[in-house]
C-alpha cells in the first residue's frame, strides 16, 4: 500500500544521507583543529620547560593559530548548520505525514451518511452500495472490513504510486496541489468506469432471473431500481470520500512546500560561509580577545570595515582611523562603518564631520537608531530590536494588527505594513517627539532603499538626486478617503512639513531584527536573522548592489 | 618587558613540517573525511534530490569547501611561515610577527 511517506521517501531518504555524511565531518573535522591547535601551542612554548620559540614571532604564530581554529569552527559550525537542517527537516517531514496517512481522516462522517453504510441482507436480488464497493472493483480489495478503506485505498492507490518521481511538481506551489487533484479526479473516474460495468452486469443478471422465472415482475422492477439507485448513492460517497482526501492531501502538499522551502532557505544561509555577516562582525566584536575593543577594523581587498563600540568619542576614533590609513597608505578608500549599540551615534557623528582621507559608503547600525543629517549618497542599514509581539487571536488588516494600523499619537500616526516576512513590530519610538522621528524615519528608510534600488538597476553610476514621481517603499492613508496608498515626494514633503495632521504612515518592517528562539536581542548575538544579513562591501561601485554585497566577496 | 626572541631551529622546523603535512592531508589524501573526499561525497547526493533544491545544495558543497580550504590553506601558510623562520640564514622576528599578522583584525581604540 502506497503511502504519502513513501512518495517522499526519495527525498527523506537523501536528507538522511546527508545528514549521515555530515555528523562524522563535523566530529572529525573539530577534532582536527583542537589537535592543530592543542599541539601548535604546546610545541611553541614547550613541554618540557625548554621552549623552542619566543618573543614576538612565536606570539604572532600563536595568535594566528587561535584565529585560524575560530575560522574553522566558524565554516565547521556552517556544517552543523546544514547537518541539523537535513536532520530537522527529514523528521518534520515524516512527523507531519504520518496523519494525513491515516485513513480515519477521510472516513464518511454520520452527516456524510444516508442511513446505514452496509445496508445489504440475504436476498441476493437485492443491490447494495456496499456490494459496489466490495464486488464492484477492478481489482480485489485489500481490506474488506471496513467499506470506507476500501475506497479510500483504492484511492490512494490510483493517485500516490509514482508520485514519487514526480517531486518536483509536488514542490511546486500550485502544481503539487493541481497534481494530487488530477490523480484523484482520475481514481474516482476509474471506480466509476467499475461500478458503471458492476451495474451493468447486474442489470442483466436482474434479467436474466426474471427470464428464469427466479423472480417476478413486479419484484424485478423494485430490485432493477435498487441498481441505479444504490449506484448514484455509491458514487455519491466516493465522491464525498474523495473530496476530503483532496482535502487532505493538497494541505499536505502545501506543508511539504513550506517545510522544503525552508529547509531551502536554511541551506542557503549556512551557504553564507565565506562572507561575513552582520551576526558574524558582532559575535567577533563582542566575544573572545576582540570583547573589550572598543573600535576594531578590517582591511579587505575592497576597502575597510570598521566597527565602532560604545566608550569612544568621534574625533578618537577618527585619529586611529586615519593613522591606520596614512600609515597602510590608503587614501581615498572606501569604509564600511558599523555602530554597534553606543558606538552607533559615535559613528554618525564621523560621518557628519567628514573631510577625512577616506569615504563612508556605507553605514550599519545595529542596536542604534538612524539620525539626521547624514550626507546623500551613504547606504544605510539599520537593524533594531523589535517590540513585543502582539497575540496572534487578533484580526490583521493588511498583515497588520489593529493596534498596528492605527496608534494615535499626536497629530501622525504611525504603523507598520507587513511584507509577509512574519510577526513585526511597532515603531519603538513612541512618547513625545514620535512624530518627527516617525517622519525621519520614513524618509531615511525611503531615500536608502531607493539608493539600493537605483545602485541595482545603475551599477557603478552615481545617483543623482531624488526625483519627484520616484516610487518610496512607505504607504500613506492621508486620512482623505482614498485608502492607503504608496507614498509620492509631494505627500512626504508635505507629511514632513505637518501639513497632513490625519495622516497614517506604514513602512515596511524589514531592518528589524525578529525575536527568534535563542537570539540575544540585547547585545545581538545568537540571531539567525543577523547571521544572514551580509556585511555591505566598502567599494559600493565596484558591484551592481551597491555595497549589499558582502565584503570581499 | 618584552620576552626575546628565541627559536630552536629543529624544532620549529618539526613543526612547521607537521603542521603543512596535517593540513594537506585533511585537504586532500584516500581519507574519506579528507576535505576533497568529503565535497566528492556530499555532490554525489545532489543529483539524487530534487530540482528544486538541487542549487541550494550545491552552493553549499561548494562554499563549505571553499571555506574550509580556506581554512586548511592557512594552516598551511602558517605551517610555511614556521618552515621559513625556522631555516632562514638570518631570523627576522618582526617580520614573522608581520607575516602571522596579516589576516588579524587591527584593533584601533582599546
Amino acid at each position: 500500500m502506497t503511502s504519502l511517506l513513501d512518495v517522499i521517501r526519495p527525498l527523506t531518504e537523501q536528507l538522511d544521507n546527508l545528514n549521515n555524511k555530515a555528523t562524522p565531518a563535523i566530529t572529525r573535522y573539530n577534532q582536527d583543529t583542537t589537535q592543530f591547535q592543542n599541539y601548535t601551542k604546546s610545541s611553541v612554548t614547550g613541554m618540557t620547560g625548554n621552549i623552542p620559540f619566543l618573543g614576538q614571532g612565536a606570539d604572532a604564530c600563536l595568535a594566528a593559530v587561535d584565529r585560524n581554529a575560530s575560522r574553522a569552527h566558524h565554516v565547521v559550525a556552517k556544517l552543523s548548520d546544514f547537518q541539523l537542517a537535513c536532520d530537522q527537516t527529514k523528521k518534520e517531514l515524516e512527523e507531519m505525514t504520518g496523519p494525513f496517512d491515516k485513513e480515519s481522516l477521510y472516513h464518511l462522517g454520520v452527516h456524510d451518511l444516508y442511513g446505514n453504510l452496509d445496508s445489504r441482507n440475504a436476498d441476493p436480488y437485492n443491490t447494495a452500495v456496499a456490494d459496489y464497493f466490495l464486488l464492484a472493483q477492478g481489482y480485489s480489495a485489500y481490506d474488506t472490513t471496513d467499506l470506507n478503506t476500501i475506497i479510500i485505498w483504492r484511492i490512494r492507490e490510483d493517485t500516490l504510486p509514482g508520485l514519487s518521481w514526480q517531486l518536483d511538481a509536488l514542490l511546486t506551489p500550485g502544481k503539487g496541489q493541481g497534481l494530487l487533484e488530477d490523480n484523484i479526479n482520475y481514481a474516482v473516474s476509474c471506480i466509476q468506469g467499475d461500478f458503471q460495468r458492476f451495474q451493468t452486469q447486474r442489470h442483466s443478471d436482474l434479467k436474466e432471473a426474471l427470464q428464469s422465472k427466479h423472480i417476478e415482475q413486479g419484484a424485478y422492477q423494485v430490485y432493477d431500481a435498487d441498481v441505479d439507485g444504490s449506484y448514484n448513492l455509491a458514487m455519491h460517497y466516493v465522491n464525498v470520500i474523495a473530496g476530503k482526501m483532496k482535502k487532505g492531501y493538497t494541505e499536505w502538499a502545501t506543508e511539504l512546500q513550506t517545510i522544503v522551502g525552508q529547509f531551502q532557505l536554511d541551506v542557503l544561509t549556512a551557504s553564507a560561509i565565506n562572507e561575513p555577516s552582520i551576526g558574524d562582525l558582532i559575535t567577533e566584536v563582542t566575544t573572545g580577545p576582540n570583547a573589550n575593543a572598543k573600535v576594531l577594523l578590517w582591511q579587505t581587498p575592497n576597502g575597510l570595515i570598521v566597527v565602532v563600540k560604545g566608550g569612544v568619542d568621534a574625533a578618537t576614533v577618527e585619529q586611529a582611523i586615519q593613522q591606520y590609513i596614512t600609515q597602510h597608505h590608503l587614501q581615498g578608500t572606501p569604509v564600511t562603518l558599523i555602530g554597534y549599540q553606543n558606538g552607533g551615534s559615535t559613528a554618525q557623528q564621523i560621518i557628519r564631520d567628514g573631510g577625512q582621507q577616506y569615504r563612508v559608503t556605507n553605514l550599519v547600525l545595529v542596536g542604534a537608531p538612524l539620525e539626521d543629517n547624514l550626507p546623500q549618497g551613504l547606504n544605510t542599514f539599520v537593524y533594531q530590536a523589535q517590540p513585543k509581539e502582539k497575540s496572534e487571536e487578533e484580526p490583521t488588516f493588511l498583515g497588520l494588527k489593529k493596534d498596528q494600523l492605527f496608534i494615535p499619537v499626536a497629530a501622525v500616526v504611525v504603523g507598520l505594513l507587513t511584507d509577509g516576512a512574519g510577526d513585526f513590530a511597532l515603531l519603538p519610538a513612541l512618547g513625545e517627539g514620535v512624530k518627527d522621528v516617525g517622519t525621519e524615519y520614513a524618509i531615511a528608510y525611503g531615500w536608502n532603499k531607493a539608493a539600493q534600488q537605483w545602485n541595482a538597476q545603475h551599477p557603478g553610476e552615481p545617483m543623482p538626486e531624488m526625483q519627484a514621481g520616484q516610487p518610496l517603499p512607505i504607504y500613506l492613508d492621508a486620512g482623505d478617503g482614498n485608502g492607503i496608498h504608496q507614498i509620492t515626494w509631494p505627500e512626504a514633503t508635505l507629511l514632513a512639513n505637518g501639513k497632513l495632521p490625519h495622516a497614517k504612515i506604514f513602512f515596511k518592517q524589514s531592518d528589524f531584527v525578529p525575536n527568534e528562539p535563542g537570539a540575544n536581542l540585547n547585545n545581538f548575538t545568537n540571531s539567525s536573522f543577523l547571521n544572514s544579513q551580509f556585511v555591505p562591501d566598502p567599494d559600493t561601485g565596484r558591484l551592481p548592489h551597491g555595497g549589499a554585497l558582502p565584503a570581499g566577496s | 618587558m618584552k620576552e626575546e626572541f628565541q627559536l630552536d631551529t629543529i624544532s620549529v622546523s618539526e613543526l612547521g613540517t607537521s603542521i603543512v603535512n596535517g593540513a594537506q592531508s585533511e585537504k586532500s589524501s584516500p581519507d574519506p573525511l579528507a576535505l576533497d573526499n568529503f565535497q566528492r561525497d556530499l555532490h554525489s547526493v545532489v543529483p539524487e534530490m530534487p530540482q528544486i533544491l538541487q542549487h541550494a545544495l550545491t552552493q553549499f558543497t561548494t562554499n563549505f569547501a571553499k571555506g574550509y580550504g580556506d581554512v586548511l590553506d592557512q594552516r598551511i601558510a602558517i605551517g610555511h611561515i614556521l618552515l621559513s623562520t625556522a631555516t632562514a640564514a638570518e631570523k627576522n622576528e618582526v617580520q614573522t610577527a608581520n607575516w602571522f599578522l596579516d589576516t588579524s583584525p587591527q584593533i584601533l581604540v582599546n
